[in-house]
């Protein structure tokens, strides 16, 4: 092929690469707007099984692409825009309704509608890039490279443009781009005058192909918003309107204007006694891509303000005079109002969401509502993450509070986020408590709501390991615990021990509010048996105990209690008295192992607040869905886990199909093949998926941990296979080089990183960003080498295989990441690290089996 | 030709062209801020007067919509227009065969929802979601199918939550039945509903008290519900006792409190001062807590003391077992959050 033309190939692979990863980024925003985050991941990782598909089937084909590859870009190429544009349409009109799952067994198929309505733009693109490959074999170094590039720049891209247009118009400039390749695919050699030419009819076609898509989006495309997301309801109140709409890469911003929101979270039941009125039209409801809403508190008369006394969040000011506060997260600005209330000298204030800085502090709309509350001069606004804040600061507070920031109150319908949450970890409550003066409190609320309890014994198992990280030989005697049922739970955290009198006064105000006190030094105990009470809780859902239909399987296990017969009351505040107990009896171990739910601490290896289904009740919790929905993030990802894998098998099984014998007997290595490029496809995601879990920590935004990780990540492992492409001669020492390369920088990323981290995180954002890529830049240097080489040892052998190989790689890859998330919410990050580890040393074993050498023949 | 494409592809990609449904198309009023170019601000902070919640809209039966704030008024009580007391027969309960000739003979209601109706009240029984005699007669009697959505008819007895529009489900037969039970109306006590919804829940109260109140935020599901209940009021002249508005909720019912019990149907982050307040001394609130696919409920109790002290005791319903598997609740093993007006009393 000329040497300009293949250029313009490559910048057509380049800018396929780009449109393809910003459409896929893109559509999981119209998910988490229209529906739920959750999903958009799941459906966007299984069409993204589509790519895979395609490299089998090309496999097929490879023979008649190769002899018109040109043809086959041209014609994917075109077709790419109308099928994205048409994909985003199509996929509005879904019926799909999450509420009716677990009763309508027709909604599973409307998933699936999802996964093939998707997976069509991503077929054609894996066409494209398979037909490339296949067509320009002798540059593979150069075409993966430009194909890294290109998905790297597709991260920024997409981000830049979230900024500039609203979510249901992010689709239209991808289609643009997708002209941009035809235009590039379709330049071809003037025989006559032995220059590059155009050819106008084809450009055309492309441009008015174009046209018609981003109309199609222009008139069609308005993302439908289900009626079950919390915005839907808003909407509904016959007052509402419209305070304030942005967008951006963090989310598209709806704060409702309307005499029908009441927040008052956590309220006592005695406030309707003993308060004379609760403020009216006091909240502004927030959503954020149809999430909430958050309360926007305005400025309340003194009249108004006797109800903050019945919060939880007013407890650590019955011990606390004139305190030096620091909230982390600035919610709707209800715990600043508290904190003034309760005559705070001083108030600081973490948040690391820039949009919700700026419309609270800088917007004239905001600023007249609450009364210019963040320019009050003993208010201090700081825009960063907590964990960086409190990693920073030198100066020490009277409380540190964090209340009700948590997810698993909201009432959702498809369950709570399963996301990396760094704030509750047993690190972060360290470095809370390393913050407060030597008589200062750290005082948390959470949400109550889950039966059978999870989040609070999960945060309880936390705030005791924090105590025990900071030393603090006796962590019961620094802890307050008391909870408003199905309600809110507050742990309050001393740095020196509670008092008699300190106990006396928290006391008096539960009393004071009835909230119910769970656990501190010197509480009497319930005088229960809590093995009893662990049993009945895993007794609900296995059916068996006291709750078979029989009513003695228990008494039959030997292990019989009064609870065979009668079965054991089930109290939150048994629960957590108990916890607390044996958490502080040396018995944690037994209770983690016992307990239905995973309650192990949150940690920074494993940062999971929402993260409680055990691997081993797996079976029992997908059996009970019904009545664990909060836990479907969990499922999903099993889902997708399982999928991928059925997916995968099929993708390595259809080029098998009639070829048995020519893979298998006449060809030896095929196995090895398979193996090679099944590791590389796992492995390279689940180091990817790390680095983004673990850089949402230090970047403090999940929204800049993925761009600057997929960019680094692909860009460096193009820059890799290019160096790889230099020493052709050498594979198997390069692999083995590769190999040790990356087996170090998982041990880098295992035994180093994670102090690192921490010890730069009061850093500025911009350095943080540049670091996190110097970080990346090992790991993803030496994973971008076994790929391509693994590729030209095949299309020197075996070039029939080259897009299998692509496919398997990229249907695994699916895999990986559902792996990752999976094996880090269960035993953290440094498993995932070390089968990354194994599964690349694997990959070297087996090199040798692309070197094959066909008996008769390719 | 080629720019030109290039422009009108530009044009149609910025935001606020072309469509007509897009979501900004909402915001009407005019901006009153310093917006960014993706920011666009409606409308002034509104001048807050409380107590001046005008958004209610009366309909069957109320004759003042104005929500009313602070203590019950004196205890206003109309005469029912038809006393579910002065029934002359019941459906028996003996059997399946009779229930269904005695329903047949009485209602307008088609065998094979009867027949799945019967089956889900044995198991609702089985479940021990409800066991008491009024409240299965209750759920026998009432016709959930009327309630329901075209498309979920055939799933009318399911144990499911369905949709039935505007983001609203009703509530599946379990749950609706162990609030019920919980809840315990008689005949002659006031019930106010939070959350009209459907409608069937309501038409559940109708059959156990003479005086339902019931209360919907949404216009037209407040307006298809009056629809049903007007459709059925000659076969089901109880529906004629439920007395129902289109309002916030929040603030109850003040004209007609106390009520000696209220039923809460949709999600909130604390229980309304103005509804505890309008409970009656002994009354009992049930509020279910969570999503619909997975509630639990929360049972309030207003107890009266001796000392004129007013105490609120709470319950979980459910005991942190869910609905598949319940275990009774013990009254004297109750979970017990309470709570006096004795502010300065000793723990």
């Amino acid at each position: 092929m000329n040497l300009k033309i293949s250029n313009f190939r490559l910048a057509a692979l380049f800018v396929l690469s780009v449109t393809l990863i910003a459409y896929e980024l893109a559509v999981m925003r119209t998910f988490a707007v229209g529906s739920w985050s959750n999903f958009g991941s799941m459906v966007i990782s299984i069409a993204l099984l589509g790519n895979g598909l395609a490299g089998t089937l090309l496999t097929f084909f490879s023979e008649r692409i190769r002899r018109n590859s040109d043809t086959w870009l041209s014609v994917t190429a075109v077709l790419l825009g109308p099928a994205m544009a048409g994909a985003h349409v199509v996929a509005q009109a879904i019926p799909f309704n999450p509420v009716m799952l677990a009763v309508d067994w027709t909604q599973l198929l409307w998933i699936g509608a999802y996964y093939l309505i998707y997976a069509v733009p991503f077929f054609i693109g894996a066409v494209f890039v398979g037909a490339i490959f296949v067509g320009m074999q002798d540059r593979i170094h150069q075409l993966y490279f430009w194909n890294m590039v290109g998905s790297g720049l597709g991260g920024f891209v997409i981000l830049g443009l979230m900024y500039l247009l609203p979510p249901d118009r992010l689709i239209g400039p991808l289609v643009l781009l997708a002209a941009l390749v035809s235009l590039a695919s379709f330049v071809e050699l003037d025989s006559t005058r032995m220059r590059l030419k155009l050819p106008l009819g084809r450009s055309l076609i492309a441009a008015i192909v174009m046209v018609v898509s981003i109309g199609l989006i222009a008139v069609d495309g308005q993302i439908k918003v289900s009626e079950f997301k919390p915005i839907s309801y808003a909407r509904q109140f016959p007052d509402a309107k419209v305070a304030y709409h942005s967008y951006g890469p963090t989310g598209e911003f709806y704060a409702y204007q309307s005499s029908f929101f009441h927040f008052a979270p956590g309220l006592s039941d005695n406030a309707s006694i003993n308060v004379k009125s609760m403020p009216e039209n006091a909240f502004l409801g927030l959503y954020i891509d149809g999430d909430g809403p958050i309360g926007i508190m305005r400025r309340l008369k003194p009249a108004e303000e006797a109800y903050i006394d019945y919060l939880p969040m007013a407890a650590p000011y019955v011990l606390l005079n004139q305190p030096n506060v620091l909230l982390l997260r600035l919610g709707g600005a209800v715990g600043v109002f508290d904190a003034l209330y309760h005559k705070a000298r001083s108030v600081s204030v973490v948040e690391p969401d820039p949009t919700l800085v700026h419309m609270l502090r800088d917007q004239p709309f905001f600023r007249q509502y609450n009364g210019d509350l963040l320019r009050d001069p003993r208010v201090h606004l700081y825009n960063t993450e907590p964990r960086a804040f409190t990693a920073s600061t030198k100066e020490r507070f009277d409380l540190v509070e964090i209340g009700l920031i948590d997810s698993v109150g909201l009432s959702q319908t498809g369950g709570y986020p399963l996301n990396e949450n760094y704030t509750y970890t047993a690190e972060g409550i360290e470095s809370y408590l390393r913050s407060l003066t030597p008589n200062g409190m750290l005082s948390i609320t959470v949400w109550n709501r889950l039966s059978p309890p999870r989040n609070v014994p999960k945060l309880l198992s936390t705030v005791t390991r924090a105590l025990e990280l900071r030393g603090v030989k006796d962590p019961g005697s620094h802890i307050f615990v008391f909870d408003y049922l199905l309600s809110t739970a507050t742990i309050l955290v001393k740095s020196t021990p509670f008092t008699q009198a300190d106990i006396a006064t928290l006391l008096q105000f539960c009393h004071k509010t009835s909230f119910e006190p769970c656990f501190y030094a010197g509480m009497p105990s319930p005088n229960k048996d809590f093995n009893a009470i662990l049993r009945e809780y895993t007794d609900q859902f296995t059916g068996a105990g006291s709750f078979a239909a029989s009513g003695n399987a228990a008494a039959s296990s030997g292990t019989a209690t009064t609870a065979a017969a009668a079965p054991t009351e089930l109290i939150p505040e048994d629960m957590y008295y108990f916890s607390m107990k044996w958490l502080l009896d040396g018995r944690a171990q037994e209770l983690y192992r016992k307990y239905f739910f995973n309650i192990r601490p949150a940690t920074d290896d494993r940062p999971y607040y929402t993260g409680y289904v055990k691997p081993s009740t797996i079976p029992t919790v997908v059996n009970n869905m019904k009545d664990l929905s909060e836990e479907w993030g969990y499922v999903l990802q099993l889902g997708t886990l399982a999928l991928s894998i059925v997916f995968g098998l099929i993708i390595i099984l259809i080029p098998l199909i009639g070829r048995w014998k020519e893979l298998f007997k006449r060809q030896k290595g095929t196995v090895r093949v398979i193996v090679y490029y099944a590791a590389l496809g796992v492995g390279y995601m689940m180091v990817e998926i790390y680095l983004i879990q673990r850089l949402v920590f230090f970047l403090a935004d999940p929204i800049f941990s993925n761009s600057i990780v997929i960019t680094a990540m692909l860009v460096i492992s193009g820059i890799g296979a290019l160096v790889a492409g230099r020493y052709r001669g050498e594979r198997r020492r390069l692999i083995a080089y590769a190999a040790i390369g990356i087996a170090a920088s998982m041990l880098f990323y295992l035994a180093v990183l994670p102090s690192v981290l921490d010890a730069l995180l009061g850093l500025p954002l911009i350095v943080k960003m540049l670091l996190a890529i110097v970080f990346v830049a090992p790991g993803a240097f030496f994973l971008g080498m076994p790929f391509p080489t693994g590729l030209s040892t095949l299309s020197e052998n075996r070039n029939g295989l080259i897009p299998w190989a692509w496919g398997m790689n990229g249907a695994l890859s699916v895999t990986g990441t559902a792996l990752a998330r999976l094996v880090s919410i269960s035993w953290g990050f440094s498993v995932v690290l070390t089968a990354v580890i194994a599964l690349y040393l694997l990959a070297l074993l087996v090199f040798s089996g692309n070197q094959v050498k066909a008996v008769d023949g390719p | 030709m080629l720019v030109v494409l290039l422009v009108v592809a530009i044009v149609l990609i910025l935001p606020g062209s072309f469509s007509a449904k897009s979501a900004s198309a909402e915001q009407t009023a005019t901006s009153s801020g310093s917006a960014t170019t993706n920011e666009s601000i409606t409308g002034a902070p509104t001048a807050q007067t409380p107590g001046a919640s005008t958004n209610g809209a009366a309909t069957a039966g109320d004759s003042n919509s104005a929500a009313a704030n602070g203590a019950p008024a004196a205890t206003v009580v109309d005469p029912p227009t038809f006393d579910i007391t002065a029934r002359t027969s019941n459906p028996p309960m003996d059997s399946e065969a009779n229930y269904l000739k005695w329903m047949l003979e009485h209602s307008p209601e088609k065998e094979s929802y009867l027949q799945s109706k019967w089956e889900r009240a044995q198991v609702i029984q089985s479940r021990k979601d409800a066991n008491n005699p009024r409240i299965i007669e209750a759920f026998l009697r009432a016709p959930r199918e009327f309630f329901c959505r075209e498309g979920n008819l055939s799933r009318a007895y399911a144990d499911a939550a369905m949709p039935i529009g505007y983001g609203q489900t009703i509530s599946g037969p379990h749950l609706v039945s162990h609030m019920t039970q919980a809840l315990d109306p008689q005949p002659d006590q006031k019930v106010l509903e939070i959350g009209t919804g459907s409608g069937y829940q309501s038409s559940v109260l109708a059959e156990l008290s003479n005086h339902v109140y019931t209360i919907e935020i949404v216009k037209e599901l407040a307006e298809s519900t009056n629809d049903i209940y007007t459709k059925w009021s000659k076969d089901y002249p109880e529906y004629n006792n439920i007395k129902r508005k289109n309002s916030d909720g929040y603030y109850g019912w003040a004209e007609y409190a106390p009520f000696d019990r209220i039923i809460v149907t949709c999600g909130i982050d604390h229980i309304p001062p103005d509804l505890l307040k309008q409970l009656a001394p002994g009354g009992i609130m049930v509020i279910p807590v969570g999503p619909p696919s997975g509630q639990t409920v929360l049972k309030i109790t207003k107890e009266v003391g001796a000392d004129g002290s007013i105490t609120f005791k709470r319950e979980d319903i459910y005991h942190g077992v869910r609905k598949v598997i319940f275990v009774p609740f013990t009254a004297e093993k109750g979970i017990h959050s309470q709570g006096t007006e004795n502010t300065q009393a000793n723990p």
